[in-house]
């Protein structure tokens, strides 16, 4: 007898030893079977023929089977089908489609989002790249880390200075006496030199002396000649690839010659690779540190202690710890410099990587590139208060947007989805525009930066090669971003009560304190401290460069002369340029009132102690003070007439004869260190010779022994091309065999406040942006507040409202808080430029009309945001906006 | 199905308390097609709204399938409104940005329901309520009753045992609402479906078989119109 049951578990066992058949498919191909079997029957068929026919009907096995396994392998699926995939939620595809159709359905908010975002993150890729630039400085030598600069500070006086210099002897007595130090690098700038290659003759200003150990500390390697000998021997010289194209052009410049200075002649030994990183070591030539002697008429050698103008960098062994050798470094100086030194000055290991950013030191900026620590927060605080705006214009878009997104929020919920997931697919929708936006970013950040860098003259352009920081820190900051941006939307959304958005109510309109509220306050807060800020910079830096320096800064023009040979034909030199018609009086003097004119010790045995006070001094010679405009309280300037000034003439500047006390200081007896010294013939009124970021300091001015090299000459107004035409042949008459080399002092002098022009710069137009952002997001904000409110402008038009009325009650509640923004922003603003404003001795007076100013530029600026919009509804004829529902 | 026993809802304000549901008893079978009448702010949408979860009473105790539901957390009420409950509302509340295909679907979405499955149970129900050529189209794009059946037909993709219906037909002209209400009858008598409206028309309550009148959060017997 047939047993259909028993055949059909027979033909299920044969199936099981078939690879290609799972669980589950045995399952369906029974099934499948019986419901064949079932219908044959129907036909009248017996139990066994129904079976053999289905069977048959079925097929092969085996090809069945292989019909299983390719439908597997074809799909490719990793779970059987009758699973969903897990790596993909199935609401994805929904949510991503809601989302998209909703950023497309409200196109003014998306833009809103994504350009506030974008041009946020753009200028904070750019300023991330300065920041970054500025905090590598140097990181790029080998055991960068084990490299220090030997600072040098006076404790324990008034006036107490820090030196980011030393003096000569310190580096090698160093070495010899620590084991731990491994290597001294001495390094010395000149001001300026002739250098001269044939007939290829320039002035330099990157010329410097360095130890042979130079090459070996630092990573500049070299192009052409031997890293390890090139500064061995005296007078060999290293230059920079673009020095060597400057003066040998495409000749190879190894051992040939260049003249110093019209008497030294120098080897080239090697051609410096061009170098990319950023290091605080700016020079253009290398001189070998033997070949090195003082100036003429210095009263120095490189064996004294107490001449303080060298920088001097160590490198410690690895392992070293530099707190422990400095502790050493007392006896150090008690040993070598007296215990008076020792107990009175403290040498420092100065990390290399802090080198550039620490510009407060004093010598620390000559010829050395120095950042500003000051400017590096501001400028990542400016840029966190712009993706801050964005934030919020973000947020508060959002969560103005909701109304429209409340009744999809109430419908999920009913349909039984959790919190958690709507949480999710708000917070995905907002990280995608940020992500969007950081992709957007990361493309325009180039070309932008390069803009930037072309408007401030700084170097801010994003390389390529920093993107593979950018990249991944970008979209970090971007999922970030969204994350933030986010989180506050989807929390309020989430929690929609679905019995409450469904019929309508949405915030519980008691509330009138709600975050959007603050966040509108917050941007316009920063808005307007960034607009009374940049004026302020603005009065400040117009108050510095008007400012009456104590000299006529106009109409003169400084001729250099390097070497000697000014000072040996001065009366010869002046004389010729004095005939120039152009000319109204010319008269040489030391440095170009730029700076620190290196001060030294001043005594005086008409003084109430002996004790020296560090003054500066400078050097002047006659018609100086005539040509520069100096008034005197006191006495006279130095006169040929009078024989003995040249020798022992001083004249004094207000505040230094203060320092001493004197009631009446002429005639007084003065002695420079060891320098010179006479008789004050004169006291000045304090003028500035300085930054004014410092106040005047006392000064000390006499005719020096050694040489001057700037010849200052007042011209007639008039046109400068001409004066200068005519300037250059009275030169090359009188001086055929030095070059024409000419500068206007105030141009000069401006180039002290670059960096507070820059700032001012950067944060004019970082304050634009951050107005254009807010503005658009309150634009944004005010198109929800009046789609809310379409129908209550509608009914008071009919109750009789004028369009004016409306658009007033409109932008009311803006306007106010705008107000609001104003008295939050000013108490910061006044307080941190008030500490900004310490940078400078002088300072301009704020007044508090330039914080109403600013107030009432953000007012406006709002409310010619909103008003488009709200007159644009109360013009709206109320049929329209009553017919809905 | 559904029993509620001793059921409140009221609202404190200061000193006052007002009532907007007092004490309901109420036992619901498998099957029944139940109307809930009674003037505006009788509590008849409180009291579907409790029967839906969507609200909590402050008083009494509610079972649903004998599973106490003042003792559920969210989860497990998310999964009755997953898979036992489906809503129609009276401003339909289909979601703008989905069109009428997406927004049947959405209920099969949350319940995880494969692509295959999912494409074929949309059919059938587009099928069933003869929209198939609409289902390209965007709520805004609809009459109003068309909009409804759409509403209907995605509370009914998820199988529910229970629709609650809060005046269904109460935008709707009365060709629509007729149509509407059919389709409810149909779906109570051959499908066995559970339903349970609120309604102020005795015409739309005619199609139930039983009918609960409210005033003043309390069950009478009469009919207070």
């Amino acid at each position: 007898m047939f047993d259909l049951e028993k055949t059909i578990k027979e033909w299920k066992r044969k199936l099981r030893k078939n690879p290609a058949y799972e669980d589950g498919d045995i399952e369906e191909l029974e099934s499948h079977l019986l419901d064949e079997i079932e219908h044959l029957k129907e036909d009248g068929l017996s139990n066994e023929e129904a079976f053999l026919k289905a069977i048959e009907e079925m097929g092969e096995l085996e090809s069945v089977g292989s019909e299983f396994y390719k439908t597997r392998t074809k799909k490719n699926r990793p779970t059987p089908l009758w699973q969903h995939k897990k790596w993909i939620p199935i609401l994805l595809p929904n949510y991503i489609k809601i989302g998209l159709r909703n950023l497309n359905h409200d196109r003014g908010n998306t833009f809103i989002n994504i350009f506030g975002l974008t041009t946020a993150l753009i200028c904070c890729i750019v300023i991330f790249t300065y920041v970054k630039q500025e905090l590598t400085f140097d990181r790029f030598h080998e055991n960068s880390d084990q490299i220090y600069r030997l600072t040098f500070q006076e404790i324990n006086r008034p006036g107490a200075r820090h030196f980011a210099t030393t003096s000569p002897p310190m580096g090698p007595a160093l070495l010899e006496t620590y084991p731990e130090i491994e290597e001294v690098v001495r390094f010395r700038f000149v001001d300026s030199n002739i250098l001269q290659h044939q007939d290829q003759q320039f002035y330099e200003y990157g010329v410097a002396y360095a130890d042979p150990s130079f090459l070996k500390m630092f990573n500049f390697p070299l192009e052409k000649g031997n890293a390890i000998t090139a500064l061995n021997d005296i007078n060999s010289v290293i230059l920079t690839s673009e020095m060597a194209e400057k003066y040998f052009g495409e000749e190879n410049p190894i051992g040939k010659s260049l003249t110093l200075d019209n008497i030294t002649t120098l080897t080239v030994t090697g051609v410096l690779a061009p170098i990319k990183q950023n290091t605080h070591l700016h020079f253009d030539f290398i001189i070998s540190f033997q070949s090195f002697s003082p100036p003429p008429g210095y009263p120095v050698t490189v064996e004294s202690w107490g001449w303080v103008s060298f920088y001097t960098y160590v490198r410690l062994r690895e392992g070293t710890n530099p707190d422990e050798l400095q502790a050493k470094f007392k006896d150090f100086l008690v040993i070598n410099m007296g215990e008076d030194v020792g107990e009175n000055r403290i040498l420092h290991l100065q990390p290399l990587s802090e080198v550039y950013l620490n510009s407060d030191l004093r010598n620390a900026s000559t010829h050395l590139l120095t950042g500003n620590r000051g400017y590096i927060w501001a400028m990542s605080a400016v840029a966190a208060f712009l993706l801050l705006i964005a934030c919020f214009n973000f947020m508060n878009l959002s969560t103005a947007q909701s109304i429209r997104r409340g009744k999809e929020v109430g419908v999920r919920k009913t349909l039984g989805a959790q919190r958690s997931g709507l949480i999710r697919q708000f917070l995905g929708e907002s990280i995608l525009i940020a992500l969007l936006s950081a992709l957007l970013a990361i493309i325009f950040s180039i070309p932008f930066s390069k803009f930037v860098s072309s408007l401030l003259g700084m170097e801010f352009i994003v390389r390529l090669e920093d993107f593979k920081f950018i990249i991944p820190i970008f979209f970090v900051i971007g999922l970030g971003l969204g994350m933030i941006s986010g989180l506050y939307p989807a929390l309020v959304m989430s929690a929609f009560k679905p019995v409450k958005v469904l019929k309508g109510h949405f915030f519980n309109k008691k509330t009138r304190f709600d975050i959007r509220t603050v966040l509108v306050v917050a941007q316009f807060t920063i808005a307007i401290l960034l607009i009374a800020g940049s004026f302020i910079i603005r009065q400040q830096i117009q108050f510095i460069q008007e400012r009456n320096l104590g000299f006529e800064q106009d109409q003169l023009i400084v001729l250099h002369m390097d070497g000697q040979e000014l000072t040996r034909r001065y009366d010869l030199i002046r004389q010729q340029i004095e005939s120039n018609p152009h000319v109204i009086s010319a008269g040489m003097g030391g440095g170009l009132l730029d700076g620190d004119n290196g001060s030294v010790p001043i005594f005086s045995r008409d003084a109430e102690d002996n004790e020296g006070y560090p003054m500066n001094i400078y050097g002047a010679h006659f018609g100086f003070f005539e040509t520069m405009g100096i008034e005197f309280i006191q006495g006279r300037g130095f006169d040929e007439s009078y024989s003995t000034d040249s020798v022992s003439g001083i004249v004094l500047n207000e505040a230094a004869a203060k320092i001493f006390g004197w009631e009446n200081p002429l005639g007084k007896h003065i002695q420079v260190d060891q320098i010179t010294e006479g008789q004050v013939i004169g006291v000045t009124k304090n003028f500035n010779f300085a930054s004014l970021h410092r106040e005047i300091q006392p000064l000390v001015m006499f005719i020096p022994p050694t040489n001057m090299e700037n010849l200052f000459v007042r011209v007639r107004a008039g046109t400068f091309s001409d004066m200068l035409t005519s300037l250059e042949q009275t030169w090359e008459e009188a001086v055929p065999d030095f070059p024409f080399h000419f500068r206007f002092l105030d141009e000069h002098l401006d180039e002290m406040y670059q960096a507070d022009q820059r700032f001012f710069k950067l944060v004019t137009a970082f304050t634009v942006l951050t107005i254009l952002i807010a503005c658009l997001g309150l634009y944004g904000l005010i198109s929800h507040f009046i789609l809310q409110r379409t129908k209550e402008i509608g009914i008071r038009k009919v109750l009789g409202a004028t369009a004016l009325q409306i658009a007033f009650l409109l932008s009311k509640k803006f306007i106010l808080l705008v107000a609001i923004a104003n008295f939050i922003a000013w108490p910061i603003t006044w307080h941190l430029m008030k500490s900004w404003m310490q940078n400078f001795a002088y300072q301009t007076d704020t007044n508090f009309l330039i914080y109403l100013l600013s107030g009432l530029i953000a007012l406006t600026v709002a409310w010619l945001t909103m008003s488009y919009k709200s007159i644009k509804a109360a013009l709206i004829n109320p049929i329209y906006s009553l017919r809905n529902e | 199905m559904i029993k509620l026993s001793g059921i409140s809802k009221y609202l404190d304000k200061k000193f006052q308390r007002t009532f907007i549901l007092r004490s309901i008893d109420l036992e619901i079978e498998q099957g029944e097609f139940v109307s809930i009448m009674g003037p505006s702010g009788a509590g008849k949408s409180t009291l579907l709204n409790i029967l839906g979860f969507l609200d909590e009473p402050n008083d009494g105790e509610y079972y649903f399938l004998d599973e106490p539901v003042h003792n559920l957390s969210e989860r497990q009420k998310s999964e009755y409104h997953k898979s036992h409950i489906g809503f129609v509302f009276q401003a339909y509340h289909l979601i703008d940005e989905l069109t009428v295909y997406e927004n049947i679907e959405m209920p099969l979405l949350y319940r995880k329901v494969k692509g295959k499955e999912r494409k074929s149970l949309v059919a059938d129900m587009l099928d069933k309520f003869n929209i198939v050529a609409k289902k390209d189209l965007f709520p805004n794009q609809l009459s109003g009753g068309q909009q409804q059946v759409v509403g209907v037909a995605r509370a009914l993709i998820g199988n529910p045992k229970l629709i609650l219906a809060d005046e269904p037909t109460g935008n709707l002209h009365s060709e629509q609402s007729e149509y509407i209400m059919q389709l409810f009858k149909q779906l109570n008598q051959e499908e066995g479906v559970t339903i349970i409206q609120v309604t102020h028309s005795d015409a739309m309550a005619a199609y139930g078989n039983r009918v609960i009148n409210l005033q003043d959060g309390a069950i009478v017997t009469k009919n207070p119109y």
